[in-house]
C-alpha cells in the first residue's frame, strides 16, 4: 500500500559523520558487493569494462570543495559526502507509486520496493529529491537501498555483523546505524551531541538519516596557543658535542 | 528532465483525444438543433478513442514491465498516476455508450452522455497534470500554471482537431461567427497566455532548495570529485540539459505553431466562404498545431530541472 504508516514502531537509519569520512568509497563498494546478491539482487552493471560504465549502486560518495568566509578570511575545506536512501518518514517516492510496489514498513520504517509488482514507471525516482533510487534497465524495475534488511535481521550472521554493509566496512567509523525513535540509542545521542541535521528540510520528506557536520577547522586556534620551540642548532661543533654526550649517556 | 519520446507522444496524443471529446460535447450542445449526424458523432468518437488508446499504449511502452500495467490502477488513494489510469479507463464506457446511443438514435441521451464524457476527460487531464504539478522536486512543474497549461493545451489542440474534422465532414457544427468558433479562438489565446506566464514564472522563481540545503553546509560549494566516472541513471534521467541554442529555436516554434498560426488560420477561415479555402486553412491549423505541441511538450520536459542536479 502506498499510504505511509502514521507511525512506525522503530525508525532505523544511519548517521553519517562528514567530519570523519575520508572519501575512500569503501562503503560504496561493500554495499554493491553485498547487495548484488542480496534482497534487491542483482545490481546490474552495463559496460563494466568499457569506456562508459553504468550500473545500479545504492550508495555514492560525492566530494566537494567548500569555501567559507570566517573572520574575513577565506577558508576552504574538502568534504566527502556519502549519499544513499534516507528512509524518509514522509517519503514522496512511496505516495506517488501507482502500484503499491514502493512501501514503508510499519515495523522499522525501512522504505522498500517490491520487485515483483513494480512496473518500472520511474515516477518514484522523480519524486525523491536525493537521487536515492536507481532504475535497473535490464530488469525493468526500480532499485534502492534496503538498509541491508538481509543483514540486520540475519540470524546466520554474528551479532556484531548485523549492521548495514556500509556501516560494517567504513574504516573511519564515519557511519553508525541504529534506531532514531529510541532517545538513548547511539545514533540519537550522536545527533544530539554533534548537531546532526536533515538534508533539504524544505522538501519536507522528513528523512530519518542524519548528517554530522565537519568540525570547525583547528589551525587558527593552534597558531594562537602554539608553544615556541627552541631554534635548531646549526653549529657543527655543538652538534657533535651533544651527540657525544648522548652516546656516553646511553652506554 | 529527459524528454522521453514515449511521454511526449502520450501527452500529445491523449491531449488531442480528450480535447476532441470535450469539443464533441460542446458542438453537440451548442448546435442549433441540439443534434449532430450519427456518422459524424461516430467518426469523432472513434478518432478520439484511437488517439487516446494510442497515447496510453505509448506511455506503456516506456514502462519497465508493461505487462504489469494493470497494477497501476490500484493506488488511486495516494497516487496521481494511478488516478489518471483509473479515469482514463472510466472515459471509455460512456464514450462507447454515446456512440451506441447515437447509432440507435436515442438522441435524447446524447447531450447528457456527451457532458459526462467531457467531464471525465477533463478529470483525466487534470490527473495527468497533477502527476507533474505534485512533484516538489521539480520547481518548473510544481505550480498552478502547469495544471492550467495541461487543461488549456488539451482543450485548444483538441478544438483545432475538431474544427478540422468539422470542416471536412460537417461544417454546420462550426459555422462562421458561431459562439463555438469564438470559444475555440478564445481558448487558444488563453492557452498561449498561460504558456507565456508559465515561462515568466519559471524564470523568475527561485528555488528554496539549494546546494547548501542539499549538503547542509554553508559556503561556496563546488564539486571536487564526482561519485562516478561516467553518467549514471540519475544524470541521464534527471540531469538532462537542453542546449541554449536548441531552446532558442524551439520556443518560437512552440509559440507560433501551437497557438498563433492556428489562431490566424481560424480567424481567416471564419470570414471565408470558399469551402476549399476553409479546408486548406483548417488543415494548416491542425498540422501546425501538431508540430507546435510536440515542440512545446519537449520543452516542458527539457527545461525542467530536478533538485537532485544540485548534487552534481
Ligand atoms: S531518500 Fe528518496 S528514496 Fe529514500 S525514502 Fe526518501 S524520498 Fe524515498
Ligand atoms: S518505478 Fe516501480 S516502485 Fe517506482 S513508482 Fe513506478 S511502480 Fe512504483
Amino acid at each position: 500500500m502506498t499510504s505511509i504508516p502514521k507511525k512506525t514502531e522503530k525508525k532505523l537509519g544511519l548517521v553519517i559523520d562528514l567530519d570523519t569520512c575520508v572519501g575512500c568509497h569503501a562503503c560504496v563498494v561493500n554495499c554493491k558487493e553485498w547487495n548484488t546478491s542480496g534482497h534487491m539482487a542483482p545490481l546490474t552493471d552495463l559496460n563494466p569494462q568499457q569506456e562508459d560504465p553504468d550500473g545500479v549502486w545504492f550508495n555514492r560518495v560525492h566530494s566537494y570543495e567548500i569555501e567559507q568566509e570566517i573572520n574575513n578570511e577565506k577558508h576552504s575545506q574538502t568534504v566527502h559526502f556519502p549519499k544513499s536512501c534516507l528512509h524518509c518518514d514522509n517519503p514522496p517516492c512511496v505516495t506517488v507509486c501507482p502500484t503499491g510496489a514502493s512501501y514503508k514498513r510499519e515495523e522499522d520504517g525501512i522504505v522498500l520496493v517490491n520487485m515483483d509488482t513494480c512496473i518500472g514507471c520511474k515516477l518514484c525516482s522523480w519524486a525523491c529529491p536525493y537521487g536515492a533510487r536507481e532504475f535497473d534497465q535490464t530488469e525493468g524495475v526500480m532499485k534502492k537501498c534496503t538498509l541491508c534488511i538481509d543483514r540486520i535481521y540475519n540470524p546466520n550472521l554474528p551479532e556484531s555483523s548485523r549492521v548495514p554493509a556500509c556501516v560494517s566496512t567504513c574504516p573511519a567509523g564515519a557511519r553508525s546505524f541504529g534506531d532514531f525513535s529510541d532517545e538513548n540509542s547511539e545514533v540519537s545521542k550522536l545527533v544530539k551531541e554533534r548537531g546532526g541535521y536533515e538534508l533539504m528540510p524544505e522538501q519536507d520528506c522528513q528523512p530519518v538519516n542524519r548528517y554530522l557536520p565537519p568540525r570547525p577547522k583547528q589551525h587558527q586556534q593552534e597558531q594562537d596557543t602554539m608553544v615556541q620551540l627552541p631554534e635548531a642548532e646549526s653549529n657543527t661543533e655543538k652538534l657533535l658535542t651533544r651527540w657525544a654526550q648522548q652516546l656516553s649517556q646511553n652506554y | 528532465m529527459h524528454p522521453a519520446a514515449s511521454v511526449i507522444l502520450f501527452t500529445t496524443s491523449t491531449g488531442f483525444g480528450y480535447g476532441l471529446l470535450c469539443w464533441l460535447s460542446i458542438t453537440l450542445n451548442l448546435s442549433e438543433t441540439g443534434q449532430l449526424p450519427t456518422p459524424y458523432i461516430l467518426t469523432l468518437i472513434t478518432i478520439a478513442l484511437l488517439l487516446i488508446t494510442f497515447g496510453l499504449l505509448a506511455s506503456l511502452w516506456h514502462l519497465g514491465h508493461p505487462e504489469r500495467a494493470w497494477r497501476a490502477l490500484s493506488q488511486w488513494r495516494t497516487s496521481w498516476l494511478s488516478r489518471e489510469g483509473v479515469f482514463a479507463v472510466l472515459v471509455y464506457p460512456p464514450a462507447l455508450l454515446m456512440g451506441f446511443a447515437s447509432y440507435l438514435q436515442w438522441t435524447e441521451f446524447l447531450p447528457l452522455l456527451s457532458i459526462m464524457v467531457a467531464i471525465l476527460s477533463l478529470i483525466t487531464i487534470y490527473c495527468t497534470a497533477m502527476i507533474y504539478a505534485s512533484l516538489k522536486t521539480i520547481p518548473a512543474w510544481h505550480n498552478l500554471w502547469t495544471i492550467s497549461g495541461y487543461l488549456l493545451y488539451s482543450f485548444s489542440t483538441g478544438g483545432v482537431l475538431c474544427y478540422f474534422l468539422a470542416m471536412l465532414l460537417y461544417p454546420e457544427s462550426f459555422p462562421s461567427g458561431s459562439p463555438q468558433l469564438y470559444l475555440l479562438i478564445g481558448f487558444i489565446l488563453l492557452a498561449l497566455s498561460n504558456k507565456i506566464i508559465y515561462w515568466k514564472y519559471i524564470q523568475r522563481t527561485s528555488n528554496s532548495t539549494t546546494k547548501e540545503t542539499a549538503i547542509g553546509i554553508k559556503g561556496n560549494i563546488s564539486p571536487l570529485d564526482p561519485p562516478h566516472s561516467s553518467a549514471n541513471y540519475l544524470m541521464k534521467e534527471m540531469g538532462f540539459q537542453i542546449a541554449r541554442k536548441q531552446a532558442h529555436i524551439l520556443t518560437p516554434i512552440a509559440v507560433l505553431a501551437t497557438y498563433i498560426i492556428p489562431c490566424i488560420c481560424l480567424l481567416i477561415a471564419s470570414f471565408s466562404s470558399l469551402q476549399v479555402m476553409i479546408i486548406l486553412l483548417s488543415t494548416i491549423a491542425l498540422v501546425s498545431c501538431v508540430i507546435g505541441i510536440i515542440a512545446e511538450r519537449y520543452l516542458f520536459f527539457a527545461e525542467a530541472k530536478h533538485v537532485v542536479t544540485l548534487y552534481y
